[in-house]
């Protein structure tokens, strides 16, 4: 469902937020794998497949441990007491837990655009300054990656070695690097402040997204929110 | 002076100063709308300091003094608001990419209308119109930064447009361009100018736009005089093409790609370059030239195929070990300006590699540098930086030199001393690459034209076989050189 690039991005926000408090208050394992499941299925429909499937490749590794440790050291977690001894189903639970919370921050990451971010927090009413900075940085991080890159090759072009030595020595290497990178962001920074005059900028504007949620869009909503209260109930609170 | 009356824009008497120099002063021109004027001179002499006070960034952003009025519309824009100015006279800067500020070409469209508080259906209907009017409906969901250069700038173009200012100043609008987007830019102008825009375009040179100017002004530092025509750059006596016979650099059947996920960038490329030869490597931007030179000196290393360097696989090298032996100077000399003296930053790279100080100091006299030896680099010109970085190259003795577009934004001048530098390196029996599109530059100082498009070699001969051939040059979308272009003028 978070997949589809149509849901509205404050659809994938409330239910990636669901899905993280779910994967807390759950203490289900069928609950836990079902709810797995299903995000599995919708990410895999999704056109971002390649990237989840790479991602969760790397990740293996990760849950292997996960599993082990929650299976044979369970008895010196920090959080809770279990009764000592091997633990299997505890091991599972606690691994799909994380694989679950994985793979939702995973999915959100890759459909949702920094733009529907920005435009989504903008919609919460959050302070347009804040959001406005936001979207400011998104679209900066790339110029200042390049120009890292650039300043990168132009000083190995120097004979600079940048990976050679102790980390002391290394640290040092940078510092030529570090310099113009610094100084070009101070300059960038000033050229904004006039580029963003020039735009006739004033932080007073109002927000200018407000579309209206879709009839698919309150269901998804409605859905994982109910399924929240539920939890909430059941688990914190037994009443049902 | 004839009185431009309500419409038009009137520069009277201005000056210009910063500290004790006056960077101009005693300007007087006028611009009608639907008029473009090119205001042309060398680097350093006052063009962008006449661009931000002629919508009033100065002084009222940048501090400096100034003198005489310039009235837009019966408004003197100095003593006015940038905010108000705006909306009469806009400006698209040399460094265009920090005026975008959307993720999206759309998104970016709208940003200035939400500025001016328009409502969504006339912002709707005004990026619409900007959209198809600046030819960007096809990329109206693209990140900016996915954007070629020539795409961004008319996107920066399209966004001072939207908020319907009258006159657009435009910063040295072709320093990046390859000859296609000049051609693009050319069509731009034009059509700006049949909506009534006035337009002043700062620029070094004119070469593309001599069609869309209608006046030329000329700016040096005691005010301004009109020239009635554009002039053409002096004749190139013909080099003769000498081909050594001793391989410097050698491209086996080298393909390259940034990621598997991309299309590669170089493809079968083979390639041999000999001791003292002086190649011009041209083409269009995005056709790998960059790609390609990067693999000289190590930063890139081939995907398939391999690359010798004076008899090294790149494969078995880094690039500070490569460096050595091959100098490579940048485009944008800002990026690696690091040490606090001019001598340090020169000395940089002969210390990394501990090599003795000895050439550092010739390199500086020869590029007319060795006075500035203890100033901050920082107070450095755009030409003097670039000189700076060359001499920081040949500081390190090497074989080989690149120059990555070391015209760029030049004045004659600086030009002129790399050339000199270049024929007396070639003498000494170094060999140097100069990535390029002024094809006049060109012509003047190699001995060989490499052409790349689309990852490969698209043309390899001597500078006069290829650029003075007017089929070449159009094929393969080159600069025409200034010969070529006289030589058309007397055929028609």
């Amino acid at each position: 469902m978070m997949a589809n690039l149509n849901l509205d991005p404050r659809t994938k926000i409330i239910a990636f937020s669901s899905v993280i408090a779910l994967a807390f208050i759950s203490k289900d394992l069928l609950v836990i794998a079902a709810l797995a499941a299903a995000i599995m299925a919708a990410l895999l429909l999704s056109d971002r497949r390649g990237f989840i499937i790479r991602s969760l490749k790397g990740m293996i590794p990760l849950l292997i441990i996960a599993f082990l440790l929650w299976s044979f050291m369970h008895e010196w977690s920090l959080f809770q007491r279990y009764e000592s001894g091997i633990n299997l189903q505890l091991g599972v639970f606690m691994s799909l837990r994380l694989f679950l919370i994985l793979l939702t921050s995973l999915g959100f990451v890759a459909t949702i655009g920094m733009r529907d971010l920005v435009n989504a927090l903008n919609s919460f009413k959050l302070p347009y300054k804040a959001v406005f900075v936001l979207g400011l940085t998104i679209r900066h991080l790339h110029t200042i990656a390049e120009d890292y890159k650039a300043i990168k090759e132009a000083q190995s072009s120097r004979g600079l070695e940048l990976d050679k030595g102790s980390l002391f020595r290394r640290i040092k290497n940078y510092v030529p690097v570090l310099i113009p990178l610094f100084v070009r962001s101070i300059e960038n920074a000033e050229r904004l402040i006039l580029a963003m005059e020039l735009r006739a900028f004033s932080l007073n504007r109002r927000g200018s997204m407000g579309r209206e949620l879709k009839i698919l869009d309150l269901v998804v909503i409605g859905g994982f929110i109910s399924a929240l209260i539920l939890a909430i109930l059941h688990y914190l609170f037994a009443v049902i | 002076m004839e009185a431009v009356g309500k419409n038009g824009l009137r520069v009277e008497n201005l000056g210009c100063k910063y500290d004790k120099d006056w960077v101009f002063r005693n300007l007087n021109f006028e611009v009608k709308p639907g008029e473009a004027v090119a205001i042309v001179g060398p680097s350093g002499s006052g063009k962008t300091t006449l661009a931000y006070c002629l919508v009033g960034i100065i002084p009222n952003r940048i501090k400096a003094e100034v003198e005489g009025r310039i009235i837009v519309d019966d408004k003197n824009v100095l003593t006015s608001k940038i905010q108000e100015n705006v909306k009469l006279i806009n400006i698209v800067m040399q460094n265009y990419e920090m005026q975008i500020f959307g993720l999206t070409v759309e998104e970016d469209l709208a940003f200035s209308l939400e500025n001016l508080g328009l409502d969504n259906h006339e912002i709707e209907v005004k990026v619409r119109w900007a959209l198809e009017k600046f030819g960007l409906m096809n990329y109206r969901t693209y990140y900016v930064h996915e954007l070629s250069g020539g795409l961004k700038q008319r996107l920066a173009i399209a966004s001072a447009i939207i908020m319907a200012p009258k006159y657009l100043v435009m910063d040295e609008p072709m320093a990046n361009l390859d000859w296609g987007g000049i051609m693009e830019l050319a069509k731009t102008i034009n059509m700006l100018k049949m909506d009534g825009k006035g337009l002043i375009v700062m620029t070094r040179r004119l070469k593309g736009l001599e069609n869309s100017i209608d006046r030329v002004i000329s700016l040096n530092g005691e005010g301004i005089l009109i020239k009635p025509e554009v002039k053409l750059c002096e004749n190139i006596p013909p080099s003769s093409p000498s081909y050594g016979s001793d391989p410097v650099i050698t491209f086996e059947n080298v393909w390259f790609r940034y990621s598997k996920e991309k299309d590669y960038t170089l493809r079968e490329i083979n390639l041999e370059i000999c001791r003292g030869q002086c190649v011009a490597l041209m083409g269009p931007n995005g056709s790998g030239k960059t790609t390609l030179v990067k693999h000289i000196n190590g930063l890139l290393k081939p995907v398939k195929g391999r690359v010798i360097i004076l008899g090294k696989d790149t494969r078995g090298y880094s690039t500070a070990q490569l460096s050595r032996f091959v100098g490579m100077v940048f485009q944008d000399p800002d990026k690696h300006i690091t040490c606090e003296t001019v001598w340090d930053e020169v000395v940089f790279g002969a210390r990394n590699l501990g090599l003795s100080e000895k050439y550092a100091e010739d390199a500086l006299r020869d590029l007319g540098l060795i006075d500035r030896k203890n100033d901050p680099p920082y107070l450095l010109s755009m030409g003097e930086k670039i000189r700076l970085s060359i001499a920081g190259a040949l500081a390190m003795d090497p074989e080989i030199l690149i120059l990555d577009e070391p015209t760029t934004g030049q004045d004659e001048r600086t030009l002129a001393i790399i050339s000199s530098m270049i024929s007396r390196l070639k003498s000494m029996g170094k060999t140097i690459i100069v990535v390029t599109h002024d094809s006049d530059f060109a012509l003047s100082v190699s001995d060989r034209v490499i052409v790349m498009r689309d990852g490969t070699i698209a043309a390899d001969g001597s500078p006069q076989e290829i650029l003075l051939n007017r089929l070449v040059v159009e094929e393969l979308g080159l600069e025409p050189p200034a010969e070529l272009l006289k030589l058309a003028e007397v055929m028609a």
